[in-house]
């Protein structure tokens, strides 16, 4: 089926199942690799992109849902690792293996829009992405910079 | 994991012999992986553009920058970057004009592992490579100051280095690296055992937390995985191997997967070796791959969903029945009534007389699981098979073995195959066995000239992995009329696996009766290495054991533990004593430390607890990585178990990196805390029960404690810090819940054993 993707501000053709789901859309048909394949089932989030501005888990949206909406993935966020999450990320060194982290990433931006002065239990209940190395401890500290700072808003 | 590798002071050079060179065997289809040739990630990895080669390790550019090859895979410890601190040290170059490449593995197969230490695992990076690195980089230095000795016609003694070049005070001049380099490499190559290296208060890189080269790429979505490598016109794999460990493929009907628009192949992959897991002589065991069935498109998604459709008779074999229930009943019978595989490890004094003569006795018992590395990136590999050569890409921590493994898939001789590291996104030993590669490059047989990226998915990486093993095992102690422990006794029985017994043998602790007793019974899962190794199944039950004497004897569980751990009460006529001396003090140091630091004892208050451990990871007697303590704060409060706090005091000798080093143990200490709450794989009819992160879950941000980590001043060698607090943590954990007057641990993971996480 032919679809029309807006990602990151480009529209790309697409002749593809609308099955299939849109994390697999974007890596093998819009070779935009950033977004990663961890577990398939919403589980893990190492697929979050923004869809329509929101983080969403890729893994579980059919490409032909996405409809007009906007995509906008790890490489569209901010040119030159600009946006304040990932420069946070940077100054407090939070990836280890790195492969969880542009969903990682992704899921905290969103979470800071809505939330821009989070405490820790919101950080706890609302990041629920998996990172098997364990960056947990650093991710909190990033996001409470991030927060401190404000120019994320 | 592995047994000693290297001998620190008896390591031999090859640097500055003669190379083999192993020139580019095919290119293919005119194409490099996409986005670029970064295959590290890393903002200054080096494009492929020439320069002078000065030895195996590294190579210096017309424009002064350095290419470092780097003999680790990066799997997230931060090789990349702590083994080019190293190099950069000692060459004496900005570190602005470093630029680590991962190394080339037919470059060190050709030339007698001229890298000396290639394998990612064991903690053994830092431990392994810290001299070979430090000389191999010195040795060109001196050269380079050699070169333009002559050049300026000045004795070698009056010229210096600084940031790349060489320089002569007395008359002002200097010179880059680049002018010199060709002339450097006709230079004779100093002697490794004297070549000058820098002394330690003249380091500007090695000590200093250095920004890791490969963060930037991992925050935009540019680093590349090996899931991410492409060429344009390649196809895609998706694989399915038998559910049932050891059984064979009959058949499968391809007609209906065949007409599937995309679909180009369904192919058949045979059983065969998935390498040795170990890089030690004699050491290392090949737990094999199973047959798989794979279907090849035009992208991922279709060659799943197809294969999910595809009709597959397997032969299940000889463990189409196992259960773990089976397999639980089978060791509890084998440690009540201990056969013939029962053997002795360790026999000291006279247990049971010293049993017969205590005050009090002590008993229990404890169980630990299967259980999954589950690194965050499924398994995967990219190959293309042409011109009689294989070529493959791969995140493998051990590719000097994938470059075998592929040479045996594809029949060829190892000089045919290119193996190209790639990033990984994470390996926890998983990424040792190089199953994935024999499979990638059999796929890529089939569509002989087309490159064929095979990808798992999670289900079929968490089912179809290398496991430690399930592990029951039996305590008995005595104390005498002072409280002093005067017996101890354990007996274990695990999975089929290679030895596992060290894991509960090598209790450092004085203790004049001991006897530990392992048998290994044939399970199902193959065996393989995951971070903590054997200490991850036996450590916390050794540790646990002793708090457990403590406190039901009244006696402080520290002090307990110190009075174990006197200098002055080792033995004089024992074997290796300086070896068990040096454990020893270590141990009391960090523990020392320890207590100082959170001012133990802490009172402990209704519905909260603290414990502590204390741990060295030896794996073998004259290898030992760092030695640690660690204090875990807990509250166990209506709604379950909840971690707050975790103090590390670690001996690491010298720390390259600390701010990596740190990063380490905060990951450590989750990585344990996931196998302490949560990792368990079972089976059933054979098949493993789990299959993704809903039923087999990792440890998220809500359940992460801060970690608080205080490294103790060292001038030592550098010992590995990856694995240390993994077991650390387990006993420490446990510990504390005994402590906040929580259920006796008696198996992991604890949330399978009645305890509820908050």
């Amino acid at each position: 089926m032919k679809i029309e993707l807006d990602v990151n501000g480009k529209l790309h053709q697409l002749d593809v199942d609308p099955a299939m789901p849109l994390l697999w859309a974007l890596r093998d048909h819009v070779h935009l690799t950033g977004t990663k394949y961890g577990c398939g089932i919403g589980q893990c989030g190492a697929c979050t992109v923004h869809l329509g501005g929101e983080a969403v888990r890729s893994c579980l949206i059919p490409v032909s849902a996405v409809g007009k909406q906007k995509v906008t993935t790890i490489e569209g966020l901010a040119p030159d690792k600009g946006h304040p999450v990932q420069q946070a990320w940077i100054a407090h060194a939070v990836p280890q293996c790195g492969y969880c982290q542009s969903g990682m990433v992704m899921a905290v931006v969103s979470f800071l829009r809505k939330n821009p002065t989070p405490t820790d239990e919101d950080i706890n209940s609302q990041i629920t992405n998996i990172c098997r190395c364990g960056t947990y401890h650093r991710i909190r500290e990033a996001i409470h910079a991030v927060a401190k700072d404000e120019k994320h808003v | 994991m592995s047994k000693q590798v290297f001998n620190n002071k008896r390591r031999a050079f090859l640097i500055g012999a003669a190379m083999t060179s192993v020139g580019a065997l095919f290119t293919v289809a005119g194409c490099s992986p996409n986005k670029n040739t970064q295959q590290s990630g890393g903002p200054a990895v080096a494009a492929n553009s020439g320069g002078q080669e000065l030895n195996a390790w590294i190579t210096i550019r017309p424009d002064n920058k350095v290419i470092l090859k780097i003999p680790q895979t990066e799997i997230g410890q931060g090789g990349l970057t702590s083994i080019s601190q190293l190099l950069a040290e000692e060459l004496d170059v900005k570190w602005s004009d470093v630029m680590p490449e991962f190394y080339d593995p037919s470059v060190n197969l050709a030339n007698n592992n001229v890298y000396v230490y290639t394998a990612t695992l064991g903690s053994g990076g830092i431990s392994n490579l810290t001299d070979p690195a430090r000389i191999a980089a010195a040795q060109i230095r001196s050269m380079l100051i050699h070169a333009a000795a002559k050049r300026w016609n000045q004795p070698a003694d009056t010229l210096d280095t600084a940031a790349g070049s060489v320089l002569h005070k007395a008359s002002g001049r200097s010179i880059l690296y680049a002018d010199v380099a060709a002339d450097a490499v006709k230079m004779p190559v100093p002697d490794p055992k004297t070549v000058l290296l820098k002394s330690p208060d003249k380091w500007q890189y090695i000590g200093k937390s250095v920004p890791r080269v490969d963060i930037p790429s991992k925050v935009d979505g540019s680093a590349t995985y090996g899931i991410d490598i492409y060429f344009p016109g390649m196809k895609y794999a998706a694989v399915r191997q038998s559910p049932v460990f050891g059984g064979r493929l009959k058949a499968f009907d391809a007609t209906e997967a065949k007409k599937h628009a995309g679909v180009i192949d369904v192919v058949r992959i045979k059983a065969g070796p998935s390498g040795s897991n170990d890089p030690t002589p004699g050491w290392g065991a090949d737990f094999g791959m199973d047959d798989a069935v794979a279907v090849i498109a035009d992208d991922w998604w279709t060659a799943k969903t197809v294969l999910e459709s595809l009709h597959v008779e397997w032969d299940e074999g000889s463990f189409a029945n196992a259960n773990s229930k089976a397999i639980a009943e089978d060791f509890q019978k084998a440690l009540a009534q201990p056969g013939s595989g029962m053997k002795v490890v360790r026999d000291e004094g006279n247990v049971d007389a010293a049993l017969g003569k205590a005050k009090r006795q002590f008993e229990a018992t404890f169980s630990v699981p299967f259980a999954e590395h589950a690194p965050m990136e499924p398994i995967n590999c990219t190959a293309i098979v042409r011109d009689g050569g294989v070529e493959v890409w791969a995140g493998s921590q051990y590719p000097d073995e994938a470059l075998r493994i592929a040479a045996k898939a594809a029949n060829v001789s190892v000089e045919k195959v290119r193996l190209h590291p790639v990033l990984a996104g994470g390996g926890f030993g998983r990424r040792i066995n190089s199953d994935y590669v024999s499979q990638a490059v059999q796929v890529a047989q089939a569509v002989k000239g087309t490159p064929v990226k095979l990808l798992w998915t999670r289900e079929e990486s968490i089912r179809r992995s290398y496991y430690p093993p399930y592990t029951l095992s039996k305590f008995r102690a005595g104390i005498d009329g002072h409280g002093k422990l005067i017996a101890w006794e354990s007996a274990s029985v695990g999975g089929r696996a290679q030895d596992q017994s060290y894991g509960t043998a090598r209790l450092p602790h004085l203790i004049p009766n001991i006897r530990v007793s392992y048998e290994m019974r044939t399970t199902p899962p193959p065996f393989g290495w995951k971070r903590g190794v054997g200490f991850s199944q036996h450590h916390w039950m050794n540790q646990y054991f002793l708090n457990e004497i403590a406190r039901a004897s009244g006696q402080d569980p520290v002090e307990f533990q110190l009075a174990l751990l006197r200098a002055d009460e080792l033995p004089q006529n024992i074997e290796k004593r300086d070896l068990a001396l040096d454990r020893i003090v270590a141990l009391r140091r960090v523990l020392e430390k320890l207590r100082d630091t959170v001012k133990w004892p802490v009172k402990s208050s209704p519905g909260r607890g603290r414990g502590i451990a204390v741990h060295d990871q030896s794996y073998w007697p004259e290898y030992s990585a760092a030695a640690s303590a660690a204090m875990v704060e807990v509250s166990m409060q209506k709604d379950g178990l909840k971690v707050d706090r975790v103090v590390v005091v670690i001996d690491a000798g010298r720390v390259v990196n600390p701010n990596n080093a740190i990063a380490q143990i905060q990951g450590g200490v989750a990585f344990g805390l996931t196998d302490f709450l949560y990792s368990q794989i079972s089976l059933e009819n054979g098949k493993v029960v789990q299959s993704n992160f809903h039923d087999y879950p990792i440890l998220k941000m809500a359940a992460m404690p801060s970690v608080e980590v205080h490294f103790l001043p060292s001038e030592a060698h550098s010992h590995g810090i990856g694995e240390t607090p993994v077991p650390l943590v387990i006993a420490a954990v446990a510990n504390a819940i005994a402590d906040a007057g929580g259920p006796p641990i008696r198996g992991l993971p604890v949330t399978a054993h009645g305890v509820q996480v908050a």
